[in-house]
Parts: C-alpha cells; sequence; structure tokens
C-alpha cells in the first residue's frame, strides 16, 4: 500500500471518528435538556439539531463512499 | 412532582419553564455561503474525477498536494458541522422567575449565567439598521437594579415578542415578591400584636 492511500484512509477513519465522536456529544447533550422545538426555535423554521445530525452521518458516509471509490479506481 | 431539571440541568423545583431561544439565523449566513463555495468546488471535483486520477498517476507531489488539499476538505466539513451543532447548543431560557444564558458549545465552552427577574431594573430592545428591521432580530440589553452591570442577549429572533415577554414576566415576578413581601410584614406585625398583654403592655419579664 503506497503512503498516498495510507494517509487517505488515515483521514478517512479519522472523518469517521469524529463523526461518532460529535453525534455522541449530541446524544449526552439531548439526555440533559428536553426543549420542546417550536417553528421560531428551528434554524429556517424547519431544521432541527437532529436533522443536522443525520445530515451530517449521511454527509461523512458518501464521503467515505466516495474516497473509498476514488482509491479503489486510482 | 417537582420541576427539578424538568426541560433544563439546573431547573429548580418550583421554576416554570416559560419558552427559550436561540440566535437569529443571520449569524450562520457567512457558514453557508462557505459551504456553497465548497460544494461547487466539490462538485467540479466529482465533475472532472478521471482527468484528476490521470494527472495523480504516478506523480507523488501531485497525490501529496491532493492529499494536503482533501485533509482541508474533510476538515471544512467537520468544522461546519460542529459551527451548526454549537448554534443550537447556545440558548437563552426564560423561567418564570429568571433569565438564563447557557453558552455551550460541543467540546470547549460549557457556561451559565442567570438574572433573577426580581434584580432587572430596565429592559432595551435593541435594533438599528434595515436587516434587524426587515427579518426582526435585534439585541435585549437587560439592566440590573443591584450593580451597574449589563446583560445583552445578542441577535434575538423575533425581539418584539420576547422584549415584552421578559417585561411582562418582571412584572409578575416583582409582583409577586412584593405580595410575600407585605404578607411577611403583615404576619409579623400580627405576632406582635397578639405578643401584648390586654394592659397593653409587653408579657416579657425585663431583663435583670
Amino acid at each position: 500500500m503506497s503512503v498516498f492511500t495510507t494517509l487517505m484512509i488515515a483521514i478517512l477513519l479519522a472523518s469517521l471518528t469524529a463523526c461518532l465522536f460529535v453525534s455522541s456529544r449530541i446524544v449526552a447533550y439531548n439526555r440533559k435538556y428536553h426543549f420542546n422545538e417550536i417553528t421560531y426555535t428551528r434554524l429556517f423554521r424547519i431544521f432541527t439539531k437532529e436533522h443536522f445530525a443525520i445530515i451530517y452521518a449521511v454527509f461523512i458516509l458518501m464521503h467515505s463512499v466516495f474516497t473509498t471509490w476514488f482509491l479503489l479506481t486510482l | 412532582m417537582t420541576n427539578r431539571d424538568k426541560y433544563f440541568k439546573g431547573q429548580q423545583d418550583k421554576e416554570e419553564f416559560v419558552c427559550f431561544m436561540r440566535q437569529h439565523w443571520i449569524v450562520l449566513v457567512k457558514e453557508f455561503i462557505y459551504l456553497i463555495v465548497f460544494l461547487l468546488v466539490c462538485y467540479f471535483t466529482l465533475a472532472n474525477i478521471d482527468s484528476i486520477q490521470e494527472v495523480l498517476r504516478g506523480n507523488r507531489e501531485m497525490k501529496l498536494l491532493f492529499a494536503t488539499a482533501f485533509f482541508i476538505g474533510t476538515l471544512y466539513i467537520h468544522r461546519f458541522f460542529i459551527k451548526i451543532f454549537n448554534y443550537f447548543l447556545q440558548v437563552g431560557i426564560i423561567t418564570d422567575t429568571r433569565i438564563v444564558e447557557h453558552q455551550k458549545t460541543l467540546f470547549m465552552k460549557d457556561s451559565m449565567d442567570s438574572i433573577d427577574m426580581a434584580q432587572i431594573q430596565n429592559i432595551e430592545r435593541v435594533g438599528d439598521g434595515i436587516l434587524p428591521n426587515l427579518l426582526g432580530y435585534g439585541h435585549i440589553k437587560i439592566f440590573l437594579s443591584a450593580s451597574s452591570a449589563v446583560k445583552t442577549f445578542q441577535y434575538v429572533p423575533n425581539a418584539k415578542f420576547h422584549f415584552r415577554l421578559i417585561s411582562r414576566q418582571k412584572e409578575i415576578r416583582q409582583n409577586q415578591l412584593a405580595r410575600e413581601h407585605r404578607q411577611v410584614a403583615s404576619e409579623a406585625v400580627a405576632n406582635e400584636v397578639s405578643n401584648l398583654s390586654p394592659s397593653g403592655k409587653s408579657n416579657e419579664t425585663p431583663s435583670q
């Protein structure tokens, strides 16, 4: 395995770990704080932090998939 | 059943939660503009991925450059989402007895500052500029009676509504405390009267 591939895989794994860590912090926050979200507290009147947690996870997943495909086809 | 920690950590037993607020979305506009630029760069990269792979094959320096750019891009994605989560975590809480400012981030900050409604002397709503007037946000300044300190809540959405809400809660709280004070004072007077003898003299023996 080349240095480039090793580096890319290391970045990918660090990214996935960071995503998991951030998600665990959000879950820990939700355990202590139980605010009822209304229209005026949501971002753009639609999005809550749970929506963004899902978008974040999907983003990182797509990032991982594309990077893996890129390395395999290089 | 008490209200302790019912809605937020630190909520007191008899404290009633009224509402909470976050900053207006205007504070995130810069981040979303950067995100759009980043997504455009990603789009053009993916659209020309075959050409990029051709350039990278067998070229060590270009691979290192690409790895650096990839690392920076990955870092940016995480930074963007962490900023969004930090926006959601920073709240101002209004209860029947106090206003709590909770400045929290995912990793670096966690501080809480509360102001008793009874300590509020003045409330000021500042909405200068085109955007604050069009979008309805502003700053709310709270002046305390005990000191010259001023507490400012910045970029409060629907500032008029929150200004009215805090004013009303302050009035209710101060009236409640005034009633309790009058009740305590009248009980103290009643106790004094009941301690007096029928001749009008105190029942207490003088110390020798």
